[in-house]
């Protein structure tokens, strides 16, 4: 298949490039850095015999940054599906942000992913059939003190995976959206958390692995369905006394 | 630039330092280091910097670099750890060295792990290019389907790439191949004061000899070019040739050397008498097929990619398992496999990398306390000087020797460099009081036979022996501070050894 990979750069998005390489997919790499990208691809290209271009565009909801990406996916022919392994967030994003990081962030996390997903996705349904996968975080379960908006733009984008995926039932395009725990990248990078994170590369296996499965929603690791589905049935009289 | 607090253990078990720790993705944080650095020194950019020392006159910086490094960095957002960060850094690999080489007290490590790509390749010329994190199993997965090979490579597949030039490691075939820098044709180092400079035999070369067994000390290196050897196929055949007196021992290796792709010894040190020593020498040859099939050679790179071998779980063992008994019947059957002398067929893959899966229980077996390897080179005139000497502290030091092993060296030893004529002959034992004693004599009886310790491999190395056994040490100090005056990367071993 010929996919689009956004966010290929580092973490989750690295490791997925590198897992659909070598299952000899050819891959558009979209992030911000150039020089990452240049070196996976280049990494990917020799070990996997794959075709892969890269795009250095930190995508946003604008036609110029969208563009560039159809520049760059012209090389590839027809786009068989995308992967949004992305997602941006700060720690002072306690509700006083201003408006350019508010847009970065809504950018980041949903609004970009929501105008490339757009574009495509007239051909997907005039073919009949492609792949989209989105990734959420468990952060957005319930709203906290905390990634405030962060956590209200990926609870938008899993509206948005869950009307496409209503409007494409009639067809054979794929649309998935995993809500992921915590994993191991910079992001968790010496923090204490409450539970394990699971490494980039085990994640990367098991979507693999699953991208011809037809599910709305999963949960990576598995054990955050149950911690998620109990906060989201705690009483609010509870819920807002939790600190984390 | 994110920095967190981290305790840092050697993987001998000998050193736990507080220190801090990076976990860069991108190149950016290179660029994050260099302006920290230039903020650290009064506001003044990098590219104002100039080059002190070595680099004023004879560095060639590069303008604009493909990896990034000048370009201009957004650190608006980067969670900078200020208060707590030490402006001292050194770069870790695989952190599997046994001499903290590369963490210290209030050091930054920063850890390589992600850049480990591989960035191009020729067959034609037998050169690759990687990132200096790259392991060399990943390596040798790549190269192995092309019937190419790196010529010198340590015994474990998880070390990577840049923890091989640092100390400038040697292999099973020193004795033809030379160290690791008789492997690199050129890498690019970076330094906040100086940026990315491309290092060669030909460009820089005094810097690339201070940083190809600079233990880390010249800066952070980004990514080399390495050369490739040609190779029959992914099998090796190995003859064990039975040895009755360890004195033969030296001859035995040179007359191996005019036909084995790569040779090492064992020996039982436990034996008292005229046995003492005994053991086999191992003969490798590259051959140009084998019966065992390559896909099982593969199963076993990825078991071995999946294993976990780490400085911070290998001391899990409340007590160790080595004693004098356990020591002794390991010791008789592992030596029973080459008394009489056989040969047998194995894949490339285990030959190179011996220390792998259940093997790596070896390690874990000297429990908590952990393990001592002595390793040093021995001109052949003083070999039997120095296993004799060896044999008179074992009287008076009952210890269980739990590893001797020796290979054929041959070199001329200059700077830090673990290199030069000889015999390079190791043991290894757990650690403790004993233990001690019989490194301090160890230490005076390899400066009375002309010998070199390796540094990568002794945590407890003191100052005063590597000034007596590497003649060039203070030329090594006073190159470092000309390149670096501030000595900026620092850790555990740089200070200890006052470089």
């Amino acid at each position: 298949m010929n996919l689009i990979v956004v966010g290929a750069s580092a973490g989750l998005g690295r490791a997925l490039a590198d897992r659909l390489a070598q299952e000899k997919h050819n891959l558009l790499l979209i992030a911000g850095d150039e020089a990452d990208l240049k070196a996976i691809s280049a990494d990917l290209n020799l070990r996997h015999s794959v075709q892969v271009e890269i795009a250095a565009v930190r995508l946003q909801c604008d036609q110029n940054s969208i563009e560039k990406v159809l520049a760059k996916a012209s090389a590839l022919g027809n786009i068989d599906g995308i992967l949004f392994p992305l997602g941006y967030s700060r720690t002072d994003d306690d509700g006083t942000l201003g408006c350019d990081d508010i847009n970065r962030i809504v950018n980041s996390n949903m609004a970009g992913i929501i105008a490339l997903c757009s574009h495509y996705l007239p051909a997907m349904l005039q073919r009949g059939e492609g792949l989209l996968v989105f990734f959420g975080s468990v952060a957005s379960e319930r709203g906290r003190s905390s990634n405030i908006v962060y956590a209200a733009a990926k609870r938008g984008l899993q509206s948005f995976a869950e009307s496409l995926r209503h409007k494409c039932s009639a067809t054979n395009i794929n649309v998935q959206y995993y809500q992921l725990g915590y994993l191991n990248t910079a992001q968790t990078f010496g923090k204490k958390l409450p539970f394990p994170a699971a490494e980039p590369k085990d994640a990367a296996d098991y979507i693999v692995r699953n991208l011809n499965k037809r599910f709305g929603l999963e949960y990576y690791p598995w054990f955050w369905r149950f911690i998620c589905l109990g906060l989201r049935y705690t009483p609010w009289m509870v819920f807002k006394k939790l600190k984390f | 630039m994110q920095v967190q607090p981290r305790q840092f253990i050697s993987f001998d078990g000998s050193t736990r330092l507080n220190g801090f720790e990076a976990k860069p993705e991108h190149y950016r944080y290179f660029d994050e280091l260099s302006n920290k650095f230039a903020d650290a020194s009064g506001k003044r950019s990098r590219q104002d910097a100039g080059a002190p020392g070595i680099a004023a006159e004879h560095v060639q910086t590069t303008d604009t670099c493909e990896n990034g490094a000048n370009r201009k960095s957004d650190t608006k957002n980067a969670p900078i750890d200020s208060e707590n960060f030490n402006p001292a850094v050194i770069s870790r690999g695989a952190g599997l060295s046994y001499a903290a080489a590369s963490f210290g007290e209030k050091v930054c490590s920063v850890d390589h792990a992600q850049f480990n790509r591989i960035l191009n390749f020729s067959k034609e010329q037998k050169l690759i290019e990687v990132e200096a994190g790259i392991s060399l199993g990943k390596l040798y997965d790549f190269l192995i389907e092309h019937d190419l090979f790196l010529a010198t490579q340590p015994g474990h597949p998880r070390i990577t790439v840049g923890g091989c030039i640092a100390p400038d490691i040697h292999g099973k075939n020193q004795f033809m191949d030379g160290t690791c820098i008789n492997q690199v044709e050129s890498l690019k180092l970076f330094h906040p004061s100086h940026g990315i400079i491309e290092l060669s035999p030909h460009s820089n070369e005094e810097l690339f000899r201070l940083t190809c067994g600079g233990y880390g000390l010249t800066g952070n290196i980004i990514s080399c070019k390495l050369k490739l050897k040609s190779i029959p196929s992914n099998m090796a055949e190995v003859t064990l040739r039975p040895l009755n007196r360890i004195e033969e021992l030296p001859a035995m290796l040179r007359a191996s050397a005019d036909k084995a792709d790569f040779i090492y010894s064992w020996h039982d040190f436990n034996v008292r008498g005229k046995d003492f020593g005994k053991g086999f020498v191992q003969e490798g040859r590259f051959i140009e097929s084998g019966s065992r099939p390559a896909e099982q050679a593969t199963a076993t790179r990825k078991k071995a990619a999946d294993q976990t071998l780490k400085a911070e779980t290998r001391g899990g063992l409340p007590f160790p398992i080595f004693n004098p008994l356990s020591v002794a019947i390991m010791n008789a059957l592992y030596g029973a496999k080459g008394a009489n002398g056989s040969s047998f067929e194995m894949s490339l893959f285990d030959s190179v990398f011996p220390i792998q899966n259940v093997k790596e229980l070896y390690f874990k077996f000297f429990g908590a306390a952990g393990f001592h390897e002595y390793q040093v080179v021995i001109p052949e005139s003083n070999f039997g000087t120095y296993i004799e000497g060896i044999r008179h502290a074992l009287k008076r030091h009952s210890l269980p020797i739990t590893l001797a092993s020796a290979k054929l060296f041959s070199g001329k030893r200059d700077l830090l460099r673990f290199t030069g004529d000889g015999i390079c002959f190791a043991i290894n034992f757990a650690r403790g009081e004993e233990a001690s004693k019989l490194l301090k004599e160890l230490d005076q009886l390899v400066i009375r036979c002309d010998g070199a310790p390796n540094i990568i491999k002794d945590s407890r190395l003191s100052k005063e022996v590597v000034a007596a056994c590497y003649p060039e040490y203070d030329l090594f100090r006073s190159q470092l501070r000309q390149f670096d005056p501030k000595r900026i990367y620092q850790s555990e071993l740089a200070e200890r050894l006052a470089l």
